[in-house]
Formats: C-alpha cells, sequence, structure tokens
C-alpha cells in the first residue's frame, strides 16, 4: 500500500490549517478526519508494523475470530486489525458489520481520499460516536 | 509519539485502568466473571455481585446500591464541575465541546465500573503502575483533556463517597470505595489534582 504523501491528502492538510483536523456531518452523525503528524506517525508505525499490504487498519473490540463478529472501537482497549477492502461496497459491508452506519461509512468514501484505492486509512470510533479516520503516508 | 520498543498495538495491549491479573487468585468463578465483565465493558450483574458478597463478607445489598450510584453519581459531578469549574466549559477549556463532555463522562462510568470490581472483590488496588503509565502515553496520543477527567474523577469519588455514606454509613464497604478511588486517582493524576 503507498506510504508517500499523496497530494490529495496534503491538499486536506491545507484545509485542515492548524487544527489539524477536519469534521464532515450528515444527519446527525460525524466522520472526523486527524492529520496530525504524530498521529499519522503513529498509524504508519503501526502499519509497519502489521504488514503493508492492508489498505484498512480498524480499532476493533476483538483480536481473534471473524471480522464480522467484532465492533469498531475506541483505540483504548482495542485490537488493531489490518484487512484489506477491494471495492465500496466491500468497504461499506464491512464497516456496516462493525457496527458502523451505512451513512459514516458513505461519508468516508466521499472524504476520505484514495480509500480502498492508493491510501490505507486508519478507522476507530471516538467514545462519543464519532467515526475517526487518519490516513496512512509518509510526510 | 510511540517509541520504537512499543508500537501501537503493543500499548494498547499494556493500557489497562483495570489489570485481571492482580485477581487472578480468586475463587476460579469470581476471577472468570472479572475478566469476562471487563473484556464486554459491563458492570458486574445481580448474580455476580452477590458471589462477590458472599465471598467478601459485605452485604450483598450495599454491593448492589453502589452499582445504582454510577448514573447519580456521574450526574453529580458533572453539574459540580459546570458550578465549580465553568472553565473548562467554555472556548479553550478541556471539557468546552459537548463530544469532549460526553467522552469525559463515559470515561468516569468505566471508572467508576472497575472501582465497584475493586469493591466487590475487597481489593482497592486494581492496576499496577506500569498499566497507567501506557494509558496515559495512549491518552496523549489520542489527544484525551486529561485536565478536565482529573477533576470529574475527583468530584465523582467525593460524590459516590458522600452518596454511600448517607446509606450504610462508614461501613468497609466505604473504606474500600475510598481507598479505591483514591489509588486510582494517585496512579492516574499524582497528587495534584484539585478537587
Amino acid at each position: 500500500m503507498k506510504r508517500l504523501l499523496d497530494s490529495e491528502i496534503d491538499r486536506l492538510r491545507l484545509l485542515s490549517g492548524g487544527e489539524r483536523e477536519l469534521r464532515f456531518d450528515r444527519d446527525g452523525e460525524v466522520l472526523r478526519i486527524d492529520l496530525r503528524e504524530d498521529y499519522i506517525q503513529m498509524w504508519q508505525d503501526e502499519a509497519t508494523v502489521k504488514g503493508n499490504a492492508a489498505n484498512l487498519f480498524l480499532a476493533c473490540e476483538n483480536s481473534g475470530g471473524n471480522l464480522e463478529a467484532t465492533k469498531l472501537t475506541w483505540v483504548v482497549g482495542s485490537a488493531i486489525r489490518p484487512e484489506t477492502v477491494q471495492t465500496k461496497e466491500e468497504f461499506t459491508e464491512i464497516l456496516s458489520n462493525l457496527g458502523v452506519s451505512r451513512n459514516l461509512a458513505s461519508l468516508a468514501l466521499e472524504h476520505c481520499p484514495g480509500l480502498i484505492g492508493t491510501i490505507a486509512w486508519a478507522l476507530y470510533f471516538e467514545r462519543h460516536g464519532w467515526l475517526t479516520a487518519t490516513p496512512i503516508c509518509n510526510l | 509519539m510511540v517509541d520504537g520498543n512499543s508500537d501501537l498495538q503493543s500499548l494498547i495491549r499494556r493500557a489497562k485502568v483495570f489489570n485481571p491479573d492482580l485477581f487472578s487468585d480468586l475463587p476460579a468463578e469470581l476471577y472468570q466473571a472479572l475478566v469476562e465483565a471487563n473484556l464486554s465493558k459491563r458492570q458486574l450483574n445481580d448474580a455476580e455481585l452477590i458471589q462477590f458478597s458472599v465471598h467478601s463478607g459485605f452485604p450483598p445489598e450495599q454491593l448492589l446500591a453502589l452499582r445504582r450510584l454510577v448514573e447519580p453519581c456521574v450526574r453529580e459531578a458533572r453539574s459540580a464541575l459546570a458550578s465549580q469549574h465553568p472553565e473548562l466549559f467554555i472556548a479553550g477549556g478541556a471539557l468546552a465541546s459537548p463530544e469532549r463532555a460526553e467522552a469525559c463522562w463515559r470515561d468516569c462510568e468505566n471508572f467508576f465500573r472497575v472501582v465497584i470490581y475493586a469493591v466487590a472483590a475487597a481489593r482497592p488496588c486494581f492496576t499496577d503502575q506500569q498499566s497507567i503509565d501506557a494509558l496515559n502515553e495512549l491518552y496523549v496520543l489520542m489527544g484525551v483533556p486529561t485536565e478536565g477527567l482529573a477533576y470529574a474523577l475527583s468530584q465523582l469519588s467525593a460524590n459516590s463517597r458522600a452518596a454511600f455514606e448517607s446509606l450504610y454509613d462508614h461501613s468497609p464497604v466505604t473504606a474500600l470505595l475510598h481507598d479505591s478511588f483514591d489509588n486510582l486517582r494517585e496512579l492516574l493524576f499524582g497528587g495534584s489534582v484539585k478537587s
């Protein structure tokens, strides 16, 4: 999976300003894109440990068993599971099984450039229910 | 930043507010109940609390009453914080955004949950400094506003003790409740917490 800084990610970082964070909301649900350098580096280190082939890194409640049997959760206490998805439909289905609404999955597909395609993304739930996404790319 | 010896998953694994290993010498069914409840992030149920009361020698109604204090005590901590430390809730404050405040209250509920495990088992030391250091490192990485959390935990400790004492005066459970919250506060935030 590509780890170079993508021009689309560069654009997001410019848009995010000093906060290094973007929020998109729809129907009361929020997608947060976290672009803090420390944070991207943290996920990048984790991706290196877990394997470069995956294009999703998901903070799940359980480390073992089928992915459908667990839920997406907050990072603290989670098991980080690498996954590879090929299509938008597969992405939406996997996230839906993990307890993420189709609305939030759709927001992620709209606003996370390279998702499924050229850039790996880390996804987790904030404790208050926001879906948070961080691109895994070199800075 | 995660150092070279501690990748994120390793840090997550070490970061524990409740360490079941410290309870592994309990009777097997009690230990298993704690492990399962903690994995599911749930409170001990009635039957489990009654089992613990038999083991610890506490009146079962006191353990059951403790669990009922969670919701009102967290609510009280919220209003106390709002009145005593309004600066936390205005722009720039640790709990200024509703979602940050919501996350803080969820943390409080979780802290109370593990404190109840500790009281039920009569073991006020339910985690260790290494686990808490990893948790603090993770909190920093995740941008958790620990200033607000420290105040909230302090309030929760005082509120729950007062509420329990109003029901049962100075019982051994009261002392364990006090010690359990104190140990957690000390490990998480050192002696710097103002109430």
